[in-house]
């Protein structure tokens, strides 16, 4: 005992790493479960109350980058509106002849957003928000203009909201001039990237993309991004068509979280569908052999 | 840790921030050798791990092995110099690369992210901005009396 003792003090750099390693593999290997969201939801209170505190500080460089970006939008807006006004008309005549119904409003509720964090090139936003307002884990975060992100960590006052710039997220989308899909991913820097879009379909510079119907994590026809390059696969039929997002989430002040879940809903509707699908099955007779 | 968490979006450039948990962590390294750096690497990596999104483990791996392969280099006699000089500085670079190589071969994995290519282009950057804001400290270590 007294031997293995002096060995541990001998080697102890070495067997502390070997044990904090292997602590760090054991986290990597249950990061799907459940079990570290407790400590998520501690973090975020106390990061949370920090960012809350200190969210009165202005932060020049922010306020600059979102006044331009308010600026843009509203020329933008102003141009639009005039053509809306008259569409919207259209469509209403339009929608009373086919006799089709109106896409049901999402619930969603306003946040302010405390405090912005980059850890590792993860853009998070701390929203105001919590468990007590009613926000749980997996909602889509959305502001007027479009798509920022969704919730991933909750407490009772606070929320944290990763943003579209991060690897693991993969959203289904789809063009809305030429209705093509896609799923869209993060390869690093300021641009999102669908990939694997045939070069015989027609996509093009400028194009709106949007949450497809496909997607099970976010509403569809949320605005996404708009396409700003195309470039072709090198020895394939396809090619990658790269967007910048219409809310940047380092620009964002405000948003609101989407409290429906659509994931939820996709699984109740599939459930249904099952449970109808149970119910009428031919009742097998027994009879005798 | 709470400046990192707090004031580390006030002053990113081009959305890298400078590695402000790293500094600290190399001023562990000179001050209080291998077997602390170690262990406060690995605390402060997983509390980053546990506020990000990304996978739980991947800080405190690299900020782990960042604290022991760092911690050869420690000498209980040129504490002071080294924390006061430009030693300081080349710690942190170094720190700084080997940690971005580790997080980001990690952070690519399973995604389409070419990993030579970010750890260059991103690494980089984030290395060149860390080491500048290590100045401040080291500084802030000058001016401090030595007794």
């Amino acid at each position: 005992m007294r031997r293995l003792l002096q060995l541990f003090i001998l080697f102890k750099e070495y067997v502390v790493l070997t044990v904090l390693v292997l602590c760090s593999f054991l986290f990597m290997a249950f990061s799907k479960t459940s079990e570290i969201q407790p400590l998520r939801a501690i973090t975020t209170l106390i990061v949370g109350s920090l960012q809350s505190t200190g969210s009165w500080l202005p932060n020049p460089f922010a306020i600059s980058r979102e006044n331009n970006a308010l600026r843009d939008r509203n020329i933008l807006l102003t141009s639009e509106l005039a053509s809306l006004r008259k569409a919207k008309g259209e469509n209403a005549e339009l929608r009373n002849m086919l006799g089709l119904k109106l896409q049901p409003g999402w619930k969603v509720i306003a946040a302010d957003i405390v405090g912005k964090t980059t850890i590792g090139d993860r853009n998070m936003l701390t929203l105001s928000l919590g468990e007590a307002n009613g926000i749980e884990r997996g909602m889509p975060v959305i502001t007027d203009g479009g798509l920022v992100g969704r919730v991933f960590a909750t407490s009772n006052g606070f929320a944290i909201a990763e943003g579209l710039f991060n690897p693991s997220l993969r959203i289904a989308v789809k063009m809305t001039r030429t209705r093509v899909d896609g799923m869209l991913a993060w390869e690093g820097g300021d641009e999102l990237v669908v990939r694997n879009i045939p070069k015989a379909l027609d996509v093009q510079v400028g194009d709106l993309v949007v949450t497809s119907e496909y997607s099970t994590l976010f509403p569809s026809d949320v605005p996404v991004g708009s396409v700003v390059r195309i470039e072709p696969e090198p020895n394939s039929l396809f090619r990658k068509v790269y967007l910048v997002p219409v809310a940047h989430p380092l620009k964002v002040e405000h948003c609101f979280v989407v409290l429906k879940d659509p994931k939820i809903e996709h699984e109740k509707v599939l459930l249904q569908t099952k449970v109808s699908e149970e119910l009428n099955k031919p009742v097998k007779k027994v009879g005798k052999p | 840790m709470i400046l990192q968490v707090v004031v580390g979006n006030f002053v990113s450039i081009v959305g890298a921030t400078p590695d402000l948990v790293l500094i600290y962590l190399i001023w562990v390294v000179l001050r209080r050798g291998q077997l602390h750096a170690e262990l406060v690497g690995f605390v402060l990596g997983l509390f980053l791990d546990v506020l990000s999104s990304g996978t739980p483990g991947a800080h405190a791996l690299s900020y782990t092995i960042v604290g022991f392969l760092l911690g050869y280099f420690f000498n209980e006699d040129q504490i002071e110099q080294r924390l006061r000089n430009w030693p300081f500085l080349l710690f942190v670079f170094v720190g700084s690369v080997v940690n971005n190589l580790i997080y980001y071969f990690l952070f690519t994995q399973g995604t389409g992210i070419n990993f030579i290519d970010y750890a260059t282009m991103r690494g980089g950057l984030v290395t060149i901005y860390t080491t500048i804001v290590a100045v401040v400290p080291m500084f802030y270590q000058t001016r401090r009396p030595l007794y």
